[in-house]
C-alpha cells in the first residue's frame, strides 16, 4: 500500500492507531473528572 | 525587501503585541509571573504543552533524518505523536493538584516540596539548567540558519539577530506571555507545516508516487531501518528513538510546569484530545517533507536545510514567508519556554533558595535577565564558531532530562512509598548512565539508546533507592496527606492548601528547619 514494504504501512499506520486509541481510553475513563468542575464551580 | 522578510518582520512584531497584552493582562505577583496565576484552559494548555516541546528540531533535525535514513526517522515522529496525550494523561491533573496543595510555583520547587530535601533542589537545579542551555543552543543555531536562508546574510549575523529576537521577546516575561504566544505560535506551525507538506506530495505526484521513487533512488529509505539497514533489529536504538519524545516530555521541566498552570485540574482531560489532534496534523510533516526532499534537491549540501529548501522551491513566494514563520514559531517557542525556565530556576531555584532568602519580586527578575543573557552570549559564542548539528544536541539534553526526571515526576503522584533518598539516587542515576552511556560510544558497541539505560538507571535507581531506606527517610504525613487528596477527584479542601492547615503549615515549617 502507498508503495510502502507492509511492514512500514502498518507501523506508521497502527502506531498513531494505538495512541487514538489509548486517548479514547483516556477519554473514558476521565469522563468523571467533569464532577471537579461543577463541584469548582459551585 | 523581500516578501518573505516583511512577513518574518510582521510576525515577530504580532508576538512582541500579544506578548505586551499578555503581560498587562497578567497578574504581577510570583505566581501570576512564572504560572500565569494558574489561570491557563485546555486550548492553550495543549498548544504551549506541544509548541514548546517541538522545536527547531522538527524543522531541521526532523527533516534532516527523513532525508538522510528515509522512514527510520519515523520512529521519532511514532513515539511523539503520544507525547502530550501520555504527558496530560499520567501527570496533568495530579500534578496540577499536588503543586497547588504544596505552594510550589516553579517545577524544581515541586520537586523539593514533594521530595522534602535541599539536595533535590541542588541537583535537579544543575542538571535542569545544564541540559536546557544545550537544548536552547539548539534553537539559537535552528534560527540563525532559518534567517539566514530567507535573508541571504551570513551565519554569524543571522545568528546575531536570531538571539536578539528571542532573547528581547522572553525579556517581555512572565508565563502568561509566552502561553498565549506559543498558543498562536502553534496555530502557525500547523498551518505552515501543513501547506508545505501538500505543496511537496503535488510536486511530487503524490503520496504514492512519491515513494515509488524514493523508492527508485533507495529501497533502503522505504524501510524502518535506514537508509544502508544499519537499524534492522537494532531494537535498543528504535526503542530509545520511540521513548525519547513520548516518556521523555514528563521529566522536562519547562513542560511539565503547564500542568501546574493549568485553571483546573479537568483541563488536562480536553488539553490531551487536543495535543492529539496537533500531533496527528504536525508531527509527521517535517519526517516526510524531508524525505521527498531527496526527489526535488537530491544534492543537498547540508541535509538540515532540507525543509527550507523545499519550501523555496515548490511554494509561491508569500507563502515561503509564512512557512519561514512558522519555522521561527517553533524555533521561538521552545526557546522562550526554555529561557523562561531557565531564568526561574537560576532566580527562585537557587539564587532565592541559596542564597538571598529576602529576594523582592524586582530583584527575582533581574537575576532571571542577567541568567537569559549570560546563557545567550555563551550560546552565540559556541555556536557562531563551531555550531554542532541541531539534531544532535536536541537528542542528547532531552534524553538526559528524560533520564533524570521521568521518575521523580511520574513518581511524585503516583507511588506514595517514592521518599526523598529515592529521588535524589534517581536523578542522580539517570543523569549519569545517559550521558556516560553516550560520551562512552556506548550506544554504537552495543546498539542501545541512552535514553533506554539512563530511563532503565533512574527507575531502578527510585524503587531501590525508596524500598531501601523507608525506615529512616519515611514519606512525611502531610506529604502522603497531599497524595491521598491528589488522587480524589473533587475541589482541594482549603484546609489543605499550605498555609491555611496549621498542622500542614507546623509539618512544613519543621521539615525547613531540620534541613
Amino acid at each position: 500500500m502507498f508503495g510502502l514494504p507492509t511492514f512500514t504501512t502498518v507501523v506508521i499506520l497502527g502506531v498513531p492507531a494505538l495512541w487514538v486509541i489509548y486517548t479514547a481510553v483516556f477519554m473514558w475513563l476521565s469522563r468523571g473528572w467533569k464532577r471537579e468542575d461543577v463541584e469548582d464551580n459551585r | 525587501m523581500s516578501l518573505e522578510i516583511i512577513f518574518l518582520i510582521i510576525y515577530f512584531i504580532a508576538m512582541a503585541g500579544i506578548g505586551f497584552w499578555a503581560m498587562k493582562k497578567g497578574q504581577q505577583d510570583s505566581e501570576g509571573f512564572l504560572l500565569g496565576g494558574r489561570s491557563i484552559g485546555p486550548g492553550v494548555t495543549a498548544l504551549r504543552l506541544q509548541s514548546s516541546s517541538m522545536s527547531g528540531y522538527m524543522f531541521m533535525g526532523a527533516g534532516s533524518l527523513g532525508y538522510t535514513q528515509g522512514y527510520f526517522g519515523m520512529w521519532y515522529a511514532l513515539g511523539d505523536l503520544g507525547g502530550g496525550i501520555l504527558n496530560l494523561s499520567v501527570l496533568g491533573r495530579r500534578m496540577r493538584k499536588l503543586s497547588q496543595i504544596l505552594g510550589s510555583i516553579t517545577s524544581i520547587e515541586y520537586l523539593e516540596h514533594r521530595y522534602p530535601s535541599k539536595w533535590i533542589r541542588l541537583i535537579a537545579a544543575p542538571v535542569a539548567l545544564f541540559c536546557m542551555f544545550f537544548y536552547v543552543l539548539a534553537q539559537f543555531i535552528a534560527g540563525g540558519r532559518g534567517l539566514e536562508m530567507v535573508t541571504g546574510v551570513s551565519f554569524p549575523v543571522a545568528l546575531a539577530i536570531a538571539i536578539g529576537v528571542i532573547v528581547l521577546y522572553t525579556f517581555l516575561g512572565g508565563y502568561l506571555a509566552v502561553a498565549y504566544t506559543d498558543f498562536v505560535q502553534a496555530i502557525i506551525m500547523v498551518v505552515g507545516m501543513v501547506w508545505i507538506l501538500i505543496a511537496t506530495l503535488i510536486a511530487i505526484g503524490g503520496f504514492t508516487k512519491g515513494n515509488e521513487a524514493i523508492g527508485a533512488i533507495n529501497p533502503n529509505m522505504l524501510t524502518m531501518w535506514g537508509a544502508d539497514l544499519g537499524f534492522q533489529g537494532q531494537w535498543g536504538v528504535i526503542i530509545g528513538a520511540l521513548l525519547v519524545f513520548s516518556i521523555g516530555y514528563m521529566g522536562w521541566p519547562h513542560v511539565v510546569v503547564s500542568h501546574m498552570a493549568m485553571k483546573k485540574p479537568s483541563v488536562a482531560r480536553t488539553a490531551g484530545a487536543y495535543s492529539l489532534i496537533f500531533n496527528l496534523l504536525f508531527i509527521p510533516g517535517p519526517y516526510l517533507v524531508g524525505m521527498f526532499a531527496l526527489i526535488l534537491l537530491p544534492n543537498l549540501a547540508n541535509p538540515e536545510t532540507a525543509i527550507f529548501e523545499v519550501a523555496d522551491a515548490v511554494l509561491p513566494t508569500f507563502a515561503v514567508g509564512i512557512v519561514m514563520a512558522a519555522i521561527m514559531a517553533a524555533i521561538m517557542s521552545t526557546a522562550d519556554a526554555l529561557l523562561l525556565q531557565a531564568g526561574t530556576i537560576a532566580s527562585q531555584d537557587i539564587y532565592a533558595r541559596f542564597i538571598n532568602k529576602k529576594m523582592s519580586d524586582g530583584q527575582m527578575v533581574w537575576v532571571s535577565r542577567i541568567t537569559v543573557l549570560a546563557l545567550a552570549l555563551i550560546g552565540f559564542a559556541i555556536a557562531a564558531f563551531e555550531p554542532p548539528a541541531v539534531a544532535a544536541i536536541v537528542i542528547f539534553s532531552t534524553t538526559v532530562l528524560g533520564s533524570a526526571f521521568v521518575p521523580a515526576y511520574v513518581c511524585a503522584v503516583w507511588w506514595k512509598k517514592a521518599n526523598t533518598v529515592g529521588a535524589i539516587s534517581s536523578m542522580i542515576a539517570g543523569t549519569a548512565v545517559s550521558v556516560l552511556w553516550q560520551v562512552s560510544g556506548a550506544p554504537e558497541a552495543t546498539g542501545i539508546d541512552p535514553m533506554v539505560t539512563g530511563i532503565l538507571a533512574s527507575t531502578a535507581a527510585m524503587i531501590i533507592g525508596s524500598l531501601a531506606s523507608q525506615a529512616n527517610h519515611p514519606v512525611p504525613e502531610r506529604i502522603v496527606r497531599a497524595l491521598d487528596e491528589t488522587a480524589k477527584i473533587g475541589p482541594i479542601p482549603t484546609k489543605m492548601l499550605i498555609g491555611q492547615d496549621a498542622l500542614l503549615a507546623g509539618q512544613a515549617e519543621m521539615a525547613g528547619r531540620n534541613e
